[in-house]
């Protein structure tokens, strides 16, 4: 290289000697440059404004890789990404269409992929917009299912018109063994009379974060029906479905959020890409104990509760 | 108690059953109501905790923190009860707020199946189980089943306090709303009230007024018809009644001129009467005190004169001394009802032996009924009274008398009889008696009672002396008597204790006194002779005048004055009191002085008795001469 350098014709010379100089500044600025982030929150929700805060702080444990700026602060550059938590600060921004990346975080799937067809997108065909969804997989969700029911058949759940719930849910309940019964309801107010319809059926009932379903109206007499029925609640989205009347559920910790929002966020600082939306890798199980004995269920602990979803998650 | 108005007291008559009604009904009602609040309160702390287990159902069943705390934040808000907990069922708290109370708490580890209600004296505590209702459906037949398993329990603790404060403010409420209809009632019902009774106290006001002599008291006609009318008629009353006691007042008038023009003259007339009375006396004494002297001295003259010639005239001497007697009788009782008219009649308490004394009335009246075919007995104890022994001798001499004089043959019999608290002297008679009608009368002056053979001598006024007498000793006397048969005089004295009286009877009539001179005051001479004759037979040496300056130049040289005798009325204005002055000037304070006198007059009388001389009335017979005179006698002999 140094031979070819000296051989070379002084314009050559020049040319090189300059263009070296360009990118040495380009990646001197790369590294001295700390990545933009702007934290957009509009919920009252009491876990988004806790995760933001936890995730703020982190963010500013790194203030040579992360720079945090107020709404409005960060140029339209490549290298800045709007964080937002919870629903109605992504749809503010979606609704604003920056010139920016858009980390969607602590927001559920379904109403994620609601928000971009409202917009007539797609998660294929939008690059700079991606969701790091709350709770786990519908996968996840059966495999602790039939953890919990190694030899339980069938499986009811609330099939609403706007989710696309019903393939990836009966695909995934047939591959871990459930016969999957929907219950097919226009609106909350269908949940209750509709289950009461249709609860001798169903070995247990696996609800989702779907506020067209299930709302915070009518999820406890939900829960104290299908109870009083003797049947078990899995599922929903967060932890709280748990802690109200759930017998269990698999969900992703507010740290594993945050894990994943700083590896997607460490990501795109390096190679400028997001990377596809999806649950956070790394998850966790709960099992609320009383509901268990009110329904008189041997449930197993939660050690062997997580080794079996992983084995089961693999195998399937 | 302050005197209420008519209106306050129709207005109480009326209103005061209604508020006692009402206060009673008013009472039943808040003590139902009362009943009520705590029923529903229970009820409502019941239907709490009931809420408070299906709130809690869910949270108990699943363990949910949230749910529970949710639950209890939610009663906690809307029943806001003094404490409230939640157990899971195992008997462990899982949410406690404020004071459970030990109740509840002791009967969640007893683990009640049913729900508990435990009402304190502070606080109302429950504690209910909590079941999940649990469902099972047969999917052949759809058969359900509910099964219930216990999930936990919920304590709630209400405070009593709200309560009490409550139902206290209910009572205050209601009784203060009582008293206020109470007092406004009375005040709208004492308003209308007042419209009836307003006229009704200008009646009572116009009667007062007509009462206190004003008839020109009118009414106002006021109010309803028929108090106008009642004023119409009242004023038409009063006109009427000013003119009646006009009319009335004339009359009056003239009738009062008519009686004291009658009372006028009635009493010119017994002024008159009591003048002739004393001067008839008088005038009667002087000649019936001479009489009886003179007829004295002839009785001693006759005795030392031959047999027969003192056979001879005794009879006549006899005679005469019984027509002096009764002269003396009736002027001494004209005397007497003299001096009762006086007022110096003076009651002189000693103790009297009774016994003694009807015995010595009796003595000196033994003869005189003896002459009548009379005897006379007594029944008297040994008994003593304290009463005046004159006054008492006279009412005995006096009934005594009577009796002898109106009884023809017979018995005539004294009693004495101790009483409780008085001494009960009767006089017996078997005398002609009388009649019912004049038994009233006996005892007025001048009144005799007539019958045929029975009109005896005297003037009326023996009874009359006695009823006199016994008034002023403090008793009473009174009479039985039916006709024909006979009479009963009772006299009611009191007791009293014992002390000897002189006795008379130890100057007999035949004692004599010593020898010296008796002084002789009189201005009428045939008195003078007659007691210096009587003297003289006494062995005394009379001295007689008519004057104080001849008698004291008689007695010129002679010192042994053994008594002296003054009349009262001497002439010139000179008096006997000044007369016997003068004689204790020259003879010294121990002569004695005895005043005779035939007047009758008041005031005569009470000059004597303050005099303090010892005074005698004529015509003086010449035993009561010698009483009189021989004490006074032999006291002055002693001194000296």
């Amino acid at each position: 290289m140094y031979r070819s350098f000296v051989s070379a014709s002084r314009r050559h010379k020049l040319a090189t000697v300059l263009f070296g100089a360009i990118c040495l500044l380009v990646c001197a600025n790369a590294h001295a440059t700390a990545l933009e982030v702007e934290i957009r929150i509009q919920s009252q929700s009491r876990f988004a404004i806790d995760f933001a805060a936890s995730l703020r702080k982190r963010l500013e444990l790194q203030p040579q890789i992360y720079a945090l700026r107020e709404t409005g602060e960060t140029k339209a550059i490549s290298n800045t990404v709007i964080l937002t938590v919870g629903m109605e600060a992504f749809r503010s921004a979606l609704a604003e269409r920056p010139r920016r990346r858009i980390l969607a975080a602590a927001i559920p799937r379904p109403a994620f992929l609601s928000m971009l067809e409202r917009e007539g997108l797609t998660p294929e065909t939008v690059s700079d917009v991606t969701g790091i969804f709350v709770g786990q997989s519908v996968r996840h969700n059966l495999a602790l299912l039939r953890a919990i029911f190694p030899s339980g058949e069938t499986v009811c759940a609330f099939d609403t018109r706007n989710i696309p719930f019903r393939t990836p849910a009966t695909e995934a309940s047939r591959k871990f063994g459930f016969t999957s019964i929907a219950i097919r309801v226009e609106s909350p107010l269908d949940v209750l009379p509709k289950l009461e319809a249709a609860i001798a059926r169903c070995e247990s009932l696996w609800i989702t974060h779907d506020t067209s379903a299930v709302t915070a109206d009518n999820v406890r007499p939900l829960l104290l029906l299908a109870l009083r029925h003797g049947k078990p609640v899995l599922g929903g989205v967060i932890p709280d479905f748990v802690e109200l009347g759930a017998l269990a559920t698999i969900s992703s910790t507010a740290e594993q959020n945050e894990t994943e929002v700083i590896n997607r966020l460490d990501q795109f600082r390096k190679s400028r890409t997001l990377g596809p939306s999806g649950y956070s890798s790394d998850w966790k199980i709960w099992v609320n104990r009383s509901v268990a004995t009110t329904l008189k269920l041997d449930v197993v602990d939660d050690a062997t509760l997580r080794e079996r979803v992983t084995r089961l998650l693999s195998e399937r | 108690m302050k005197t209420k108005t008519l209106a306050q007291r129709i207005a109480l008559v009326i209103l005061l059953p209604l508020l006692l009604a009402l206060l009673a009904i008013g009472a039943l009602l808040l003590r139902r109501h009362a009943e009520d609040v705590q029923t529903q309160r229970l009820d409502s702390a019941r239907a709490t905790i009931g809420q408070l287990a299906a709130l809690a159902e869910l949270p108990l069943a699943t363990g949910s923190r949230t749910g529970i705390r949710e639950t209890a934040n939610f009663i906690q808000r809307t029943a806001n009860p003094l404490g409230l907990a939640l157990f899971d069922r195992d008997g462990n708290a899982v949410e406690t707020r404020g004071n459970v109370g030990s109740y509840a708490l002791k009967a969640v580890s007893g683990r009640p199946l049913n729900a508990q209600v435990e009402l304190h004296e502070q606080t109302l505590e429950l504690v209910q189980p909590v079941f999940l209702a649990a469902v099972s459906v047969s999917e052949e037949t759809k058969d359900r089943r509910s099964t219930a398993s216990l999930v936990g329990y919920v304590t709630l603790a209400f405070s009593n306090e709200n309560q009490k404060l409550a139902l206290r403010r209910l009572w205050v409420n209601g009784l203060a709303v009582l008293v206020i209809a109470g007092l406004l009632s009375y005040f709208f019902a004492y308003r209308l009230l007042r419209g009836v009774t307003r006229p009704l106290a200008q009646l009572n006001t116009a009667f007062d007024r007509m009462r206190a002599g004003d008839l020109d008291a009118r009414m106002e006609r006021t109010g309803v018809d028929d108090l106008q009318r009642l004023a119409a008629s009242f004023n038409s009353m009063a006109v009427e009644l000013k003119s009646a006691r006009t009319n009335l007042r004339s009359e009056v008038e003239s009738a009062t001129a008519a009686l004291a023009k009658r009372t006028a003259e009635a009493e010119s007339a017994n002024q008159a009467k009591s003048r002739f009375l004393a001067a008839a006396s008088h005038d009667l004494r002087q000649p019936a005190h001479a009489l009886s002297l003179y007829t004295s001295a002839l009785r001693n003259i006759a005795r030392q004169q031959p047999d027969e010639i003192r056979t001879a005239i005794a009879p006549a001497i006899e005679g005469m001394q019984t027509a002096a007697k009764s002269l003396d009788a009736l002027l001494d009782a004209l005397l007497d009802m003299s001096r009762f008219d006086a007022g110096v009649v003076q009651v002189s308490r000693t103790t009297v032996v009774l016994d003694e004394l009807i015995r010595d009335a009796l003595t000196v009246l033994d003869s005189s009924a003896r002459q009548r075919g009379v005897a006379l007995a007594s029944r008297v104890g040994h008994l003593d009274i304290d009463t005046d022994a004159t006054l008492l001798r006279r009412i005995v001499d006096n009934l005594v008398s009577n009796a002898i004089r109106y009884t023809r043959s017979g018995r005539i019999l004294v009693s004495v009889r101790p009483r409780f608290n008085h001494t009960l002297l009767q006089v017996w008679d078997q005398g002609i008696g009388i009649d019912p009608a004049d038994q009233a009368k006996i005892f007025e002056e001048f009144f005799q009672v007539k019958r045929g053979e029975a009109i005896q001598s005297g003037m009326g006024l023996g009874l009359a002396i006695v009823a006199r007498s016994v008034k002023l000793l403090g008793g009473e006397i009174w009479v039985r008597s039916v006709v024909d048969r006979g009479s009963c005089f009772s006299v009611r004295l009191p007791s009293a204790s014992r002390i000897r009286l002189l006795n008379p009877a130890s100057l007999s009539s035949g004692a004599t006194m010593s020898a010296g001179y008796a002084l002789i005051l009189d201005d009428d001479p045939m008195v003078r002779d007659s007691m210096s004759a009587w003297f003289a037979s006494q062995g005394l040496k009379p001295i007689a005048q008519a004057a104080l300056p001849e008698l004291l130049a008689a007695c010129e040289g002679k010192t042994q004055i053994a008594a002296a005798v003054v009349d009262y009325r001497l002439g010139d204005g000179f008096t006997g009191i000044d007369a016997a002055r003068h004689l204790r000037i020259r003879f010294g304070d121990t002569i004695p002085i005895v005043m005779i006198t035939g007047d009758t007059s008041v005031e005569r009388l009470q000059l004597l008795q303050a005099s303090g001389f010892p005074v005698e009335h004529k015509p003086i017979s010449h035993e009561r001469l010698q009483l009189a005179i021989s004490p006074l006698v032999q006291k002055c002999w002693a001194t000296r």
